[in-house]
C-alpha cells in the first residue's frame, strides 16, 4: 500500500504533451482522457493557452496530460503554434519539458502526420505514436495495417477512436509499460520530413492518402456555394439570435422565481434592519438580475460550440474573408474575433496566431467591438424592456431582430474603424490565409457539454465574484450616509453613489441617461453586466414601496424613456466598459499607447452615436 | 518555360504539384517563408491537387484539396503552386 502511495506521487508529476496536427481529433481525445479532471482554463475558446488536465492509465496511475495547441511543423508560423514548438523542445519558461510527447496522427492525412512524426523523432523524447480515426480511414477504404506501421516506426503504436467511449483505452494501457517511459537510444540526424514519411508509407505497405470525394465535399459544394452558402450563413446566424430570445424564457422564469421566492423568505424571516437590506436590497436584488441571463449565454454558446466543433466556422470564415480583406484583414483574424464574443480578452489572446504584426494589431483595436457575452444580460434587459414582443413577419421576431442589429452594428463599426486605420497607414501587403477546411463531422455532445460547464463555471464565479463583491460594495455606498428624518425623495439620493451619480449625469445628461444609469455605469465598468445588478440594487433602493422581488425590466420601462433606453443599448454596442480588456491589450502589445487610444476612440464613437440615436427618437417619437 | 499554376487550374480537374516557385511571383515579399508554410500544410512535389471552387470575383480565395485535406488559399498563394503539365 506504501509503495503504492510513493509511486502514485512520482507518476502524478510525469507530464505527457499531446502533439498533433491541427484537427487531428487531439482535443477530443484530451476530453476523453481527463474528462472533467480539466484545470479550467481562463478563458474558453481556441486553444491558444495550454490546456492541463490530469488522467488515469489502465492502472489507475495518475499522469499530467498537457493538451498543445495543433501545429503543422516544429517550425511554425504563428504564436499558437510556437507555443506548442517551445514546450515541447523545453524552451517554455511557464512549463518544464515533457517526459513524454504522444504523437497523434490522422489516419486520413497520413502522409503529413508522419511529416510531423519525423521531425518529433529528432528531439530525443520518450515518443508513443496515436493512430486516431482509424475508423473514418476504414470507411474511406484505406486499411491500415497497425502491427506493420509499428514494426515499420519502431515506435510504440496505438490505434484510437476518440470520439468511442471505450476509443482511448489502448493509450492508457500502453503508458503502464515502464519500457515506453524510456528515451530512445539515439535521435536519427537530419533528415528530410517528407522523404522519411514517404518511405514509411511506402515500408508499411500504405498507398499515398488517396483524394475522396466523401460528405464533407458534397456538403461544401452547397455550403460554400456563393449565393446559397452566404444565404444559409446569414439565416443560421439569424436563427441563434432568435433563440437566444425564444427559447430562454421558460429557464429564465424559473431563475426569476427561484431569487423572488429566496427574497421573499428572507423579507419574511429577517427582522427590519440594515442587513435585511443588505441581503435583499444588494445582493439579491444585484446578483439575481444578472443570474437570469445565464439561460441566454448557454443558448448562445451551444450553438457557437456546436459550430465549432462541426467544422463550419473555417467555411464561415471563407466566406466572409471577401468582407475581411475589404477591411485590409486576412481570414486568419475571423476566429480571434469570433472568439470576441464570448469574450474579447481571450480573442485578443488568440490574435497570437495571426503571424502578420499590423494585422494583429487592427484586430486587437476592433476586438472589443464584437458583442461579448458580458453584453448579453444588458441588451436582453433593455430589449425586454423596451422592445415589443412581436412579429413583424412570417417567423420574424422583433425582439429577435433588435438583437441581431445590434450584432451586427458592432460588426460594421468595426468594418469602419478597420477602413479607417486602413486609410491611415496606407494599405501595405494582403496578409496570408492558407486556412484549413477540417471535414466535417457529428460534435460530439460530450465535448459540447463540458465547453457549455466551462462557460457556466466562468459566468457563475463572476457572478459569486466580483459582481457579488461590486455589488455590495454599490450597496453601501448608496445607503450611506443615510438620510436625515424628513428628507423628500428616495434615500439613495442622500448617499455617496447618489451624488456621485447627480454629478455625472451632467455629463450624460444630453444623451439621456438619467443619474441611476450614471451609478451603474461605473462598476460597470469592471465588468459590463455588473451595470445591470447595479442598476437593480439602484433601484430596489430607490423605491420606497417596492414589492420584494419586482423584476427590474418593468421598473425601468416605466421610469425610463424610449429614447433613454435605445441610447443606452446603442452606448453599450461601442463604450470600452471593461478594464479587463485594457489591460489585455496593454499585455499583448506591450505598450500603453494602444489602450489608451482604444479607450479614447471607443467612448468618443459611443457618446456620438448614442447621442445621435437619443435625440433621433426625441425628434422621432414627438 | 513556365509550368501552369495551381490558380490557373480548371475546377474539378485533378492534377499533380511539380515544385513550388522560388522566384518569379507577384507577392515575392515573403516568398520564402510562404513556400515552407505551404509544403508543411502538405503541399509538396508529386502530391494531387485540384481546385475544388473558384471565387465568382477575380484574384479572390480559392477552395483547394491536396490529397483529401481541403485548404482556403489566396490567388497568391495558389500562384506558388506549379502543376506537372
Amino acid at each position: 500500500m506504501n509503495t503504492q502511495v510513493i509511486d502514485l506521487n512520482r507518476l502524478a508529476q510525469r507530464r505527457v504533451a499531446l502533439v498533433g496536427n491541427p484537427n487531428c481529433g487531439k482535443s477530443s481525445l484530451f476530453n476523453r482522457l481527463t474528462g472533467s479532471q480539466q484545470k479550467v482554463a481562463n478563458y474558453a475558446g481556441v486553444t491558444v493557452e495550454l490546456k492541463r488536465g490530469r488522467m488515469k492509465t489502465a492502472q489507475g496511475k495518475s499522469i499530467t496530460l498537457l493538451d498543445l495547441p495543433g501545429t503543422y511543423s516544429l517550425n511554425p508560423g504563428a504564436e499558437d503554434e510556437a507555443v506548442a514548438c517551445q514546450v515541447i523542445r523545453g524552451e517554455s519558461l511557464q512549463e518544464p519539458a515533457p517526459d513524454l510527447v504522444v504523437a497523434v496522427l490522422d489516419a486520413t492525412r497520413l502522409r503529413r502526420s508522419l511529416r510531423l512524426l519525423s521531425s518529433l523523432r529528432r528531439l530525443g523524447l520518450p515518443l508513443v505514436v496515436v493512430l486516431n480515426r482509424v475508423d473514418s480511414a476504414k470507411s474511406n477504404g484505406l486499411h491500415v495495417d497497425v502491427k506493420r506501421l509499428e514494426q515499420v516506426l519502431g515506435l510504440p503504436l496505438v490505434a484510437t477512436v476518440a470520439v468511442q467511449a471505450q476509443g482511448a483505452d489502448p493509450l492508457r494501457s500502453v503508458l503502464d509499460n515502464p519500457l515506453v517511459w524510456a528515451a530512445p537510444a539515439s535521435p536519427p540526424g537530419d533528415t528530410n520530413d517528407d522523404v522519411q514519411a514517404l518511405s514509411w508509407m511506402l515500408a508499411a505497405g500504405l498507398e499515398q492518402d488517396e483524394p475522396v470525394d466523401g460528405w464533407s465535399q458534397k456538403f461544401d459544394s452547397v455550403l460554400l456555394h456563393p449565393v446559397w452558402g452566404s444565404l444559409i450563413l446569414v439565416s443560421l446566424l439569424f436563427l441563434i439570435f432568435q433563440a437566444v430570445f425564444a427559447g430562454a424564457q421558460a429557464p429564465m422564469d424559473a431563475v426569476k422565481a427561484g431569487v423572488a421566492g429566496l427574497a421573499e423568505l428572507l423579507a419574511q424571516s429577517l427582522p427590519e434592519g440594515l442587513l435585511k437590506s443588505l441581503l435583499i436590497d444588494g445582493v439579491l436584488a444585484g446578483v439575481g438580475s444578472v443570474l437570469v441571463f445565464l439561460p441566454q449565454i448557454l443558448i448562445l454558446f451551444f450553438f457557437i460550440l456546436v459550430l465549432e466543433e462541426s467544422g463550419y466556422l473555417p467555411r464561415a470564415a471563407l466566406l466572409l474573408d471577401r468582407m475581411m480583406g475589404s477591411i485590409g484583414l486576412s481570414g486568419r483574424s475571423f476566429i480571434p474575433l469570433l472568439s470576441s464574443f464570448a469574450c474579447a480578452i481571450p480573442g485578443i489572446m488568440a490574435t497570437r496566431s495571426i503571424p502578420d504584426q499590423r494585422d494583429r494589431w487592427v484586430t486587437i483595436m476592433i476586438a472589443p467591438l464584437m458583442t461579448c457575452s458580458a453584453r448579453l444580460p444588458v441588451y436582453a434587459l433593455l430589449i425586454g424592456a423596451f422592445i415589443p414582443a412581436m412579429d413583424v413577419g412570417p417567423g420574424l421576431q422583433l425582439q429577435g431582430l433588435v438583437l441581431f442589429a445590434l450584432y451586427m452594428l458592432g460588426i460594421v463599426a468595426a468594418i469602419a474603424v478597420a477602413t479607417v486605420i486602413r486609410l491611415c497607414r496606407g494599405a501595405g501587403p494582403v496578409a496570408q490565409l492558407m486556412m484549413e477546411l477540417p471535414d466535417y463531422h457529428w460534435p460530439r455532445p460530450a465535448d459540447v457539454a463540458l465547453g457549455l460547464w466551462q462557460r457556466a463555471h466562468i459566468f457563475l464565479r463572476n457572478v459569486g465574484g466580483i459582481i457579488l463583491a461590486l455589488t455590495v460594495v454599490l450597496w453601501f455606498l448608496s445607503s450611506f450616509p443615510a438620510a436625515p428624518a424628513g428628507f423628500a425623495g428616495a434615500p439613495i439620493e442622500y448617499s455617496l453613489a447618489g451624488r456621485m451619480g447627480k454629478v455625472l449625469a451632467v455629463v450624460f445628461e444630453p444623451i439621456g441617461f438619467n443619474w441611476q444609469i450614471a451609478v451603474a455605469l461605473i462598476p460597470g465598468l469592471a465588468a459590463r453586466e455588473v451595470a445591470v445588478s447595479a442598476l437593480g440594487t439602484v433601484y430596489a433602493l430607490s423605491n420606497t414601496t417596492d414589492a420584494v422581488g419586482a423584476a427590474l425590466g418593468p421598473i425601468i420601462a416605466a421610469e425610463w424613456s424610449l429614447a433613454t433606453g435605445l441610447s443606452l443599448l446603442v452606448w453599450y454596442v461601442f463604450a470600452p466598459q471593461c478594464m479587463a480588456t485594457l489591460a489585455t491589450v496593454r499585455r499583448e502589445l506591450g505598450v500603453w499607447r494602444a489602450p489608451a487610444l482604444m479607450a479614447v476612440y471607443l467612448f468618443g464613437m459611443a457618446y456620438a452615436a448614442s447621442w445621435l440615436t437619443y435625440r433621433a427618437v426625441l425628434h422621432w417619437s414627438t | 518555360m513556365s509550368s501552369p499554376t495551381l490558380n490557373e487550374s480548371k475546377p474539378k480537374v485533378w492534377r499533380r504539384i511539380r515544385s513550388l516557385k522560388s522566384e518569379g511571383v507577384a507577392a515575392a515579399e515573403g516568398l520564402a517563408e510562404l513556400v515552407k508554410r505551404l509544403s508543411d500544410l502538405g503541399f509538396v512535389p508529386n502530391e494531387r491537387v485540384c481546385v475544388v471552387r473558384r471565387s465568382w470575383w477575380k484574384g479572390g480565395a480559392l477552395v483547394v484539396q491536396v490529397g483529401n485535406a481541403t485548404f482556403a488559399l489566396r490567388d497568391s498563394e495558389a500562384a506558388c503552386i506549379e502543376l506537372v503539365a
